[in-house]
């Protein structure tokens, strides 16, 4: 009885599996189509497929470029900027992405000044800019590991480079443990934005009928400060605030 | 005397607290907006207020697209009536009005301890400015250009004047023209210069720059909005000029007046097409063009240089190089051409150098022919063509007979070579390895990285321990008495239980080994030699007296079965067994060396 039971879920769990296959295509079969349908120009078709890729859960870097790339030869220049933003969490120092990143920002309307602060500490602080917060966290561990080690080893052995090296090491994993600290408390609580309707009415407060202050166009990208009733408080990086409707703005990573 | 001093500042330092306190807690968030005038014109300009209460907060500012606005700064003031305080904090701005129409400025909001707080909304009318004799005026701008009926790519001059009779103590351009539909070239710094107008001394400057228009029929060019202060004498009350004539002595005071021109109209003309030569690329102005080769003689294979110049004024630029046509018996390569802007008679114009390679394919005399552009001329409103000489190149045959092919041609070092230039602007492709397939993780999971951050501090704190023990126990034999002390037990105690069935009195002996190793083995003295009197000086305080009175009970018992005539049972051996264990994992709990 217990044997017939056993081929009956089997025979189940087949027929369910070839069911689901049948009714949508797999993951790969979607990419290659996205793909062909790329090539062939079809870019509404390709960054539809890009995109049921991103539903089913495949959060991946490049994925999110070629999403990117599809929507920006669609003419979808907001979307492409959100999408390039979303990857450049996961490969940051991928040239093609920066590439195609600065064309898609070149194609934007609004000239936003910021100030020279934020690339300093990205000149000085270059590994916070060119490290993801994954690989931030993989070299912190190292360096932790290799400071321990090199504790456990001064039991045993006496040197002077030991002792430097244990300072070093000491430094190092201060620096990195504090550069993943921050890479992602900002990563997990700061959210950023990119406009993604053709014009939107930066106003004074939350209600259609509040004074305009000033408008921004597809593209622009700003900082997300509180969210309330369907509007968000956004900040431009030159200082400029005020409320838009959460409708017309695409999130680069919820908090969370 | 110090003591005194140091209270007054005491209490100086409280009044100040409860005053400050006071005056915070008294004053009542409010805000006001206020104007100075409600009708103004586009040359005007209007003097706005906002004035906050109770905070410190700067309020939002409002749409004022219709406006450009000038900060003049910040005031604060302090009242106190009948007993009662209050702040105030004015911001002043200066709007220049940049469209006509009647504008509502605000409400300003004031965003404050959570709370929003808006001002009166301000309308004003902005009305076009009067057409008057601004050249009577004591400041004024005009702007102008020299012709306003030009033809296509003709060269016109712009010109920008800010005359003024009185001082001025600061200027700029808040509003440049645009020229749409025109190609602009500076035409160098600013000039400044006195000059006479209606018989008046003006002190002028003067801003020129180069105007080609692109496109034919009708562009105007918009107004310029220039923003000064002009400094002004202050009225004396008692009448009079004053005798100090100075700003320094505070007698005169700057009023930011905006002066604005007028738009222009400029009517391009389509160029003729009677007469117009196949060759001709859109040049206008008045050129000349000259060329030169660098040596009459060479021999095959070898490069001269053929150096055309073109000079003259006009759109000099657009001409990027000159065809030569097919040149027969010459393998030709162009260089860059370099253009040397100059301002011929007022205008932009320059000189532009062209050189080109020509290698002699075949020996002989062969002729370069004359070169020449065609151009327009709109003072003669005609098309001409400006051309050089042709030259005459005797070609003597190459050294080693060899022939001079394309390929040979083709090998020439740089007189071939050109600047990579950037043809077309496009995104780099997709990637479609498998591996845009793999879902990756954007942040680590915290619980590993809690744990792998954890993990070698572990180690080395658990190696730290062994080897703090390892030290120890090598240096310490009391100490590895004492800790060995419940193993020996046990096993002492085996033998113990063995001997339960035991005749003779091997089972008092064990039991007495046993207990008296143990407690001897904790306190690291000898076990053997105990008895139960010695209990109370070594345990007391540490042990209580139940527990030693149950020790003394069982060295009895012991004592009793190996030297005297008391003999237990099976059952009862097993009752004083499961005493003594019960005593030595108390005594292992609680006694410590």
């Amino acid at each position: 009885m217990k044997t017939v039971n056993f081929f009956i879920l089997v025979f189940i769990c087949l027929c369910a599996y070839t069911h689901a296959d049948e009714g949508q295509p797999d993951i790969s079969t979607l990419f290659l189509q996205a793909n062909q349908s790329y090539k062939s120009g079809d870019y509404k078709a390709a960054a539809d497929g890009y995109e049921k890729l991103v539903a089913a859960g495949i959060t991946n870097g490049e994925l999110l470029y070629n999403l990117g790339n599809a929507y920006l030869k669609k003419g979808d220049n907001g979307r492409a900027i959100l999408n390039y933003r979303k990857a450049e969490l996961f490969m940051p120092r991928d040239a093609d992405l920066e590439a195609n990143l600065q064309f898609a920002l070149g194609q934007t309307t609004d000239r936003i000044e910021c100030g020279e602060g934020d690339s300093l500490v990205k000149t000085v602080c270059f590994w916070y800019a060119k490290l993801s917060c994954l690989e931030l966290c993989y070299v912190f561990l190292a360096v932790n590991a290799v400071f321990w080690l090199l504790l456990i080893v001064k039991f045993f052995m006496y040197g002077e480079m030991l002792g430097i090296s244990v300072y070093i090491s000491f430094f190092l994993s201060l620096l990195f443990g504090g550069s993943f600290s921050v890479k992602l408390y900002n990563t997990v609580y700061t959210r950023s934005g990119v406009v993604l309707a053709g014009e939107v009415m930066v106003r004074s407060g939350t209600s259609p009928s509040d004074t305009v202050l000033f408008k921004l166009h597809e593209g622009a990208e700003l900082a997300v400060a509180v969210e309330e009733n369907d509007w968000l408080k956004i900040t431009l990086c030159d200082g400029k605030k005020g409320w838009v409707q959460k409708s017309s703005i695409g999130i680069v990573h919820e908090r969370g | 005397m110090l003591g005194i001093t140091r209270w007054m500042f005491i209490f100086s330092c409280f009044l100040m607290t409860c005053f400050a306190v006071s005056v915070c807690s008294a004053s009542e968030l409010n805000i006001t907006a206020a104007v100075d005038k409600n009708q103004a014109s586009l040359d005007d300009y209007i003097v706005l207020k906002v004035t906050v209460e109770g905070t410190r907060e700067e309020p939002m500012m409002p749409d004022l697209s219709a406006f450009k606005f000038q900060s003049r700064g910040t005031s604060s003031q302090m009242t106190i009536i009948n007993g009662r305080m209050s702040s105030k904090l004015e911001y002043n701005y200066i709007l220049y009005p940049q469209k006509t129409g009647a504008f509502t400025i605000g409400p300003f909001i004031l965003d404050a301890n959570g709370k929003q707080i808006k001002s009166n909304p301000l309308t004003v009318t902005i009305s076009k400015s009067e057409p008057q004799d601004k050249q009577t005026d004591e400041v004024f701008v005009t702007a102008s250009v020299d012709n306003a009926n030009p033809y296509l790519n003709e060269q016109i001059i712009y010109t920008l004047l800010f005359c003024r009779r009185v001082k001025i103590a600061s200027a700029s351009l808040t509003e440049q023209p645009s020229f749409d539909g025109f190609l602009v070239e500076s035409l160098g710094k600013e000039k400044e210069y006195q000059k006479v107008i209606n018989g008046q001394q003006y002190l002028v400057t003067e801003i020129r720059q180069a105007l080609f228009p692109l496109k034919t029929g009708l562009i105007e060019i918009s107004p310029s909005t220039l923003q000064a202060a002009v400094v002004s004498q202050k009225r004396s009350r008692r009448g009079g000029e004053p005798f100090f004539d100075d700003s320094f002595f505070g007698f005169t005071e700057s009023v930011p007046k905006a002066f604005r021109t007028e738009p222009i109209s400029v009517m391009v003309k389509t160029l003729p097409v009677e007469g117009k030569p196949a060759d001709f690329k859109n040049l206008v102005g008045d050129f000349s063009l000259t060329s030169q080769l660098g040596k009459n003689r060479a021999v095959a294979g070898e490069s001269i240089t053929l150096t055309v110049t073109v000079s003259g004024t006009g759109n000099l630029k657009n001409i990027q190089n000159i065809d030569m046509g097919q040149l027969q018996n010459f393998k030709v390569y162009d260089d860059k051409p370099v253009f040397e802007p100059a301002l011929i008679n007022g205008k932009i114009g320059g000189k532009l150098v062209i050189k080109k390679a020509l290698v002699p394919l075949v020996p002989g005399s062969i002729t370069v022919p004359a070169i020449s552009i065609s151009y327009f001329d709109p003072a003669a409103q005609s098309y001409k063509a400006a051309a050089g000489p042709a030259s005459v190149v005797s070609v003597s045959p190459a050294a080693d007979k060899e022939k001079i092919d394309l390929v040979q041609a083709a090998g020439q070092p740089s007189a071939g070579k050109q600047e990579v230039q950037l043809l077309g602007k496009d995104i780099l492709p997709i990637h479609t390895t498998h591996t845009a397939m793999t879902a990756q993780s954007m942040n680590p999971s915290f619980g590993i990285v809690f744990l792998l951050v954890l993990l070698p501090a572990a180690c080395f704190f658990l190696i730290l321990f062994a080897k703090k023990t390892h030290d120890r126990s090598s240096g310490d034999p009391d100490f590895m008495r004492m800790k060995n002390a419940y193993k020996n037990y046990v096993k002492n105690f085996s033998e113990a239980k063995k001997a339960l069935q035991s005749p003779d009195d091997r089972f008092y002996q064990a039991g007495s080994k046993a207990l008296k190793d143990f407690i001897g083995d904790r306190l690291s003295i000898a076990g053997q030699a105990l008895t139960a009197q010695d209990l109370d000086g070594l345990m007391a305080g540490s042990v209580s007296a139940e527990t030693i009175d149950e020790l003394k009970s069982l060295f009895e018992l012991f004592d009793s079965g190996q030297f005297g005539f008391i003999k237990c049972s099976v059952d009862e051996r097993k009752a004083v067994l499961s005493r003594m264990q019960k005593q030595v994992l108390h005594l292992n709990r609680i006694l410590r060396k």
